[in-house]
């Protein structure tokens, strides 16, 4: 009995000073330094999303569009445009895409597909059709032939508009009335002694004879009125035969180049079928290469060499790209990475100008967008950048659907602009959508729209880490080459590596892993790359890697040093010496951004008679979070399953978090909360140099708790500031003990015996390890060993509840010294 | 009315309404261009279409060929104040492409009578008369066999080349070895009948040279043209119109 107290009241050994840093060794690597090593630029530990990834690229049914989802760093971008970019090169170019005018409603503009590289041989030879018209129309139309037909025609209507008037005239003249010009019209008067009637001799005359003057001028208005009123009719027959000598004109000249252009598009029906249409356009519209003439420049160069087409009148003409592939022997789909993807830069856009105050538009203002940049090939797009652009997530998914492109402005779809706008022609839609994001934007989207599983029918999912092993190690340390090969960084030594590949461990959190944020190990081999150029070496040796390490570690870390600070200096209490009674140390990590740290927390119990309740007071002011009342609660059920359970519970203990401001959550204090509240109950002291962290089940089980690492290494940066005194240390899961990987300095003071990291397996271990007594178990005549901390812890309990039932039966008088065990 | 100081070639419009000026404005302006000309605008309020306008139940035959009442005379006032405002835009329009001077007066009296009165200090005096189509005409130059007249010769060709258009001379009077497109008349009765049933757009004359030397002939012509008459000579005419009955002309102005 004796010697079992005593080996309860000594000090844990804790874990051997090898188990708290598994470093990887130099010697194992099998090199001098990286350059003597074959490098690769494989991605390692990723075959699962890689063959998601070369899946999405190769199978050629619709909607197997792909989510590549992982942390930031694990380099997902490189991987899917390396394997993306392998997969296109296989494929041929796609078709080119051009938007031309809809001459029957011009606000339909056509889109017309082409073979590769035909769109820009299209548009030159509309622009040449335009510019030889321009200059041969005018010329045509100044032709002595031309001007004789065109005044034989005048001439002839002109005959047909006199003569009538001419018969008419004489006519009246025969009759004795005179023809008078108004400022509206003609007026018709008899005239009497050589000049037209006046008022006072009309008036004077017989009523027979004005009746007949009256009639006369009557029968000959009606006469005037008829010749008059056929002037339009032939005005309009005028005009027919003016516009049919411009198009017999102007068609010899528009056929025969139009059909220079066709022969060079035999093989493109709908080539064809556009010709027609020009040549029909141009030939009823010949005025236009009439006025572009009359607007001649003065510049320096000559008039043949002028491009019209260039000139707004002509842009009916022009052939808009929406996208063109040159045709070359490296030809292959395209893979294309909009960073930017609104809806405007996805799907296109109608842009316009303003004419006269107006804002007007033509379909040569159809801007493309990535989706048709992409077409036939690969389009890559992070995920939240797209789903924060207004509108561009659902044009995305409409264009999936669809299978095709059309162009919405977003203007017009808010109703905030009303001005003229275009339906073009939607373009087909043969894509790969290659969504690059988080693992939690993936899951909202699963959850909240039904559309996306339909769409994305693959998910690329990036592993976080990769096992240590020894063939995954070397590999590891050839990715580690390559990338010093392909930065042109300074090759490292097996040392530096062998420290570059302990930081990728310690990155995992877990010794029997290596993380594949390869971006943040990059980080820290161009940083060691600096001071290794800096100090003149031609080698980044450890000592580079550990300084670059240490910086970082040190930018990052004001907060925490001022932290640890308020500590030293009592601003926050925190005991690492003697013992205390319901008082415990608790560790918590806090991060800030990138860098993470742990830091003591003292955490205290107080119990009473009552109810039976624990009292998470960091939840009851709602700075608790809901893990960690879960925590508080399993307590609850660890203490009533545990302890007198032939009476009531008839506990009051209320827990808290001291000097703790900010909210508190997760389950990790569990046990150091477990060992407060035991302390309290058994009145047993806690030895103030250890510290706590695990968390706890109902059967008093310790548990497993993330951030191991940081966490020891807060607790000994407090101690350490105090005075290491051999006596301190931090209790930690024994299921945490593969995560350990903990700085050098604290292995060494472990190495020296100054300090100590002790595995637990149960609070019954803790709670012998912070109080040096026993935790005793229960034996058969169900009672706990006595003077141990249940049997205390017991009794106590009991207690209350017989307190209780006095209080019950209204027995007021305080209980009897024996009561009080 | 005074023409304006040191214009070259100064033209004087005379018209009875903006419809009949129209068609002079539209000539003169493609013939200004570039020329170093003043202009004169006359808006004259004829007296026989204003008595004739209140003999009752008279109507007017408008281009279109619709009848409608004739108007009352103060309507006719409304009507022809606004011509003159429209004229005189027109005519200020005109003038400052050109970059040229203009003045604008407002008379009553016959058309012809009025135009040659004022003409007085004028190069040219044009009687407006509108016109019904717009196909063009041709520009018709008026002389008297055998006197060639050379400046209204040159001024004719000038203008049917601005107009692009053809230049017909019609020759009253001897037979004589003209231009290729002129055309011999015996008497000015037969080159009146041959131009009623031309498409004609301007007719040039002058006043000095004849066949036209009377403000009726000059109405006559006019009423068969049915177009606006570009007359020469016209204020050299003064005297010799006033004193035609009383004193033969003199032999060299023939």
């Amino acid at each position: 009995m004796t010697k079992k107290k005593s080996k309860a009241e000594s000090l844990p050994t804790g874990l051997a000073p090898k188990v708290l840093r598994m470093e990887c060794d130099p010697a194992d690597l099998g090199f001098e330094t990286t350059a003597d090593l074959r490098s690769t630029h494989t991605m390692i530990g990723q075959d699962r999303a890689i063959d998601a990834i070369n899946l999405a690229a190769s199978i050629t049914h619709k909607d197997f569009n792909i989510y590549v989802l992982g942390r930031m760093g694990m380099g997902r971008h490189e991987t899917v445009s390396k394997l993306i970019s392998e997969q296109a090169a296989d494929r041929p170019a796609p078709s080119d895409w051009v938007y031309v005018n809809n001459f029957d409603a011009p606000h339909k503009p056509n889109a017309m597909q082409l073979a590769a590289g035909s769109a820009s041989l299209l548009r030159s030879a509309m622009q040449d059709l335009v510019d030889d018209l321009a200059n041969e129309i005018p010329a045509l139309f100044e032709s002595e032939e031309y001007q004789t037909q065109r005044r034989a025609t005048e001439e002839e209507f002109g005959q047909r508009h006199e003569e009538p008037i001419a018969e008419f005239a004489e006519r009246a003249a025969k009759e004795g009335v005179a023809l008078l010009r108004t400022p509206m019209g003609f007026m018709l008067a008899a005239i009497i002694d050589g000049k037209p009637i006046k008022p006072e001799v009309y008036e004077a005359l017989a009523p027979e004879k004005r009746r007949e003057i009256d009639a006369k001028v009557e029968r000959l208005q009606d006469q005037l009125a008829k010749v008059l009123r056929h002037g339009p009719q032939l005005e309009k027959e005028y005009r027919q035969r003016i516009e049919e000598l411009h198009a017999g004109l102007a068609e010899r000249v528009v056929s025969l180049r139009v059909k220079e252009v066709a022969d060079q598009f035999k093989k493109v029906a709908e080539v064809g079928i556009y010709l027609e249409k020009v040549r029909q356009d141009m030939i009823s519209n010949a005025e236009l290469f009439l006025v572009s003439k009359e607007g001649t420049n003065n510049g320096p160069f000559p008039e043949v060499i002028r491009k019209f087409h260039l000139e707004p009148q002509f842009d009916r003409y022009a052939v808009n790209i929406m996208v063109s592939h040159e045709v070359s022997k490296d030809v292959a789909a395209p893979v294309v990475s909009e960073d930017l993807p609104t809806l405007h830069h996805l799907t296109g856009r109608i842009e316009h100008i303003s004419e006269m105050g107006t804002l007007v538009t033509n379909f040569t203002l159809i801007k493309p967008g990535a989706l048709h940049r992409a077409n036939g090939g690969f389009l890559v797009l992070d995920a939240v950048r797209l789903l924060s652009e207004p509108y561009a997530w659902e044009a995305l998914k409409r264009s999936l659907q669809s299978q095709s492109i059309s162009i919405t402005s977003l203007g017009d779809r808010l109703g905030l602009v009303s001005t003229v706008s275009l339906e073009p022609d939607p373009i087909p839609l043969n894509l790969r959508v290659v969504l690059i994001g988080d693992r939690r934007l993936h899951m909202l989207l699963c959850l909240l729209d039904p559309e996306f599983n339909e769409l994305f029918k693959l998910q690329a999912d990036f592993e976080d880490d990769l096992p240590r092993t020894a063939k995954n190690t070397s590999l590891m340390a050839r990715v580690v080459a390559g990338y010093a090969q392909q930065e042109n960084l300074h090759p490292m030594s097996a040392a530096a590596v062998a420290a570059l590949l302990d930081q990728a461990v310690r990155l995992a959190d877990d010794s029997k892993k290596f993380t594949l944020q390869l971006g943040a190990l990059k980080d820290v081999m161009r940083e060691a790359d600096h001071y290794a150029g800096q100090a003149g070496k031609d080698l980044i040796t450890d000592a580079d890697i550990a300084e670059a390490i240490t910086q970082a570690d040190r930018r990052a870390s004001r907060i925490q040093e001022r932290l640890q600070e308020a500590v030293t200096r009592k601003t926050i209490l925190i005991d690492t010496a003697g013992s205390v009674v319901g008082q415990v140390n608790g560790l918590s990590v806090v991060g800030t951004g990138q860098h993470y740290f742990g830091r003591p927390s003292r955490i205290t119990a107080r119990v009473r008679m009552g109810a039976g309740k624990v009292i998470d007071i960091e939840r009851e002011v709602e700075l608790g979070g809901p893990l960690h009342s879960k925590g508080v609660l399993i307590l609850g059920g660890f203490l009533s399953s545990r302890y007198a359970r032939d009476v009531p519970m008839s506990l009051h203990a209320s827990l808290v978090f001291e000097q703790s401001y900010g909210g508190v959550d997760g389950d990790s204090a569990s046990s150091a909360e477990l060992y407060a509240l035991l302390s309290a109950l058994s009145g047993v002291p806690i030895r103030q140099g250890l510290a706590v962290t695990g968390s706890v089940n109902q059967n008093g089980e310790v548990q497993a708790i993330g951030g191991v690492n940081e966490k020891i290494e807060g607790f000994f940066d407090t101690c350490k500031a105090r005075r290491l005194t051999g006596e301190q240390g931090v209790l930690i899961p024994a299921a945490n003990v593969e995560h350990l990987m903990l700085r050098h300095d604290i292995v060494e003071a472990a190495r020296a015996g100054k300090f100590r990291v002790i595995a637990i397996k149960t609070i019954d271990e803790g709670i012998e390890a912070l109080t040096g007594r026993e935790a005793g178990k229960r034996k058969r005549n169900g009672a706990f060993p006595e003077g141990s901390i249940n049997a205390l812890v017991e009794a106590q309990l009991r207690a209350f509840a017989e307190n209780r039932r006095r209080f019950a039966k209204n027995d007021l008088a305080p209980p009897k010294p024996e009561d009080m065990t | 009315m005074t023409a304006p100081p040191h214009a070259e070639t100064r033209i004087l419009i005379g018209a009875g309404s903006f419809a009949d000026a129209t068609a002079a404005l539209k000539i003169i302006g493609r013939l200004a261009e570039g020329g170093n000309v003043a202009f004169g605008g006359l808006l004259i309020e004829d007296r026989d279409m204003l008595n004739i306008c209140q003999i009752p139940n008279q109507r007017v035959v408008s281009a279109s060929g619709t009848l409608v009442f004739a108007p009352n005379p103060a309507q006719l006032r409304t009507v022809l104040e606004a011509d003159a405002k429209a004229f005189q835009r027109s005519l200020a329009e005109v003038a400052g492409l050109a970059g040229a001077a203009w003045s604008f007066e407002h008379s009553i009296g016959e058309l012809v009578q009025q135009s040659l009165t004022a003409s007085a200090g004028w190069d040219i005096v044009v009687v407006g008369h509108r016109s019904v189509h717009p196909m063009r005409g041709k520009i018709i130059s008026l002389r008297a066999a055998p006197v060639a007249d050379d400046a209204l010769e040159a001024f004719s060709d000038q203008l049917a080349r601005a107009l692009a258009t053809d230049h017909l001379v019609f020759s009253v009077g001897e037979q004589s070895d003209g231009p290729p497109q002129s055309h011999a008349f015996a008497d000015l009765g037969g080159a009146l009948a041959a131009l009623a049933r031309l498409n004609v757009q301007a007719v040039l004359l002058d006043l000095a040279h004849g066949p036209v030397r009377t403000p009726d002939q000059l109405r006559q012509v006019l009423e068969v043209a049915r177009c606006p008459l570009f007359v020469f000579g016209a204020a050299a005419s003064g005297d010799q119109l006033e004193h035609s009955t009383q004193i033969p002309p003199s032999p060299k102005r023939r």
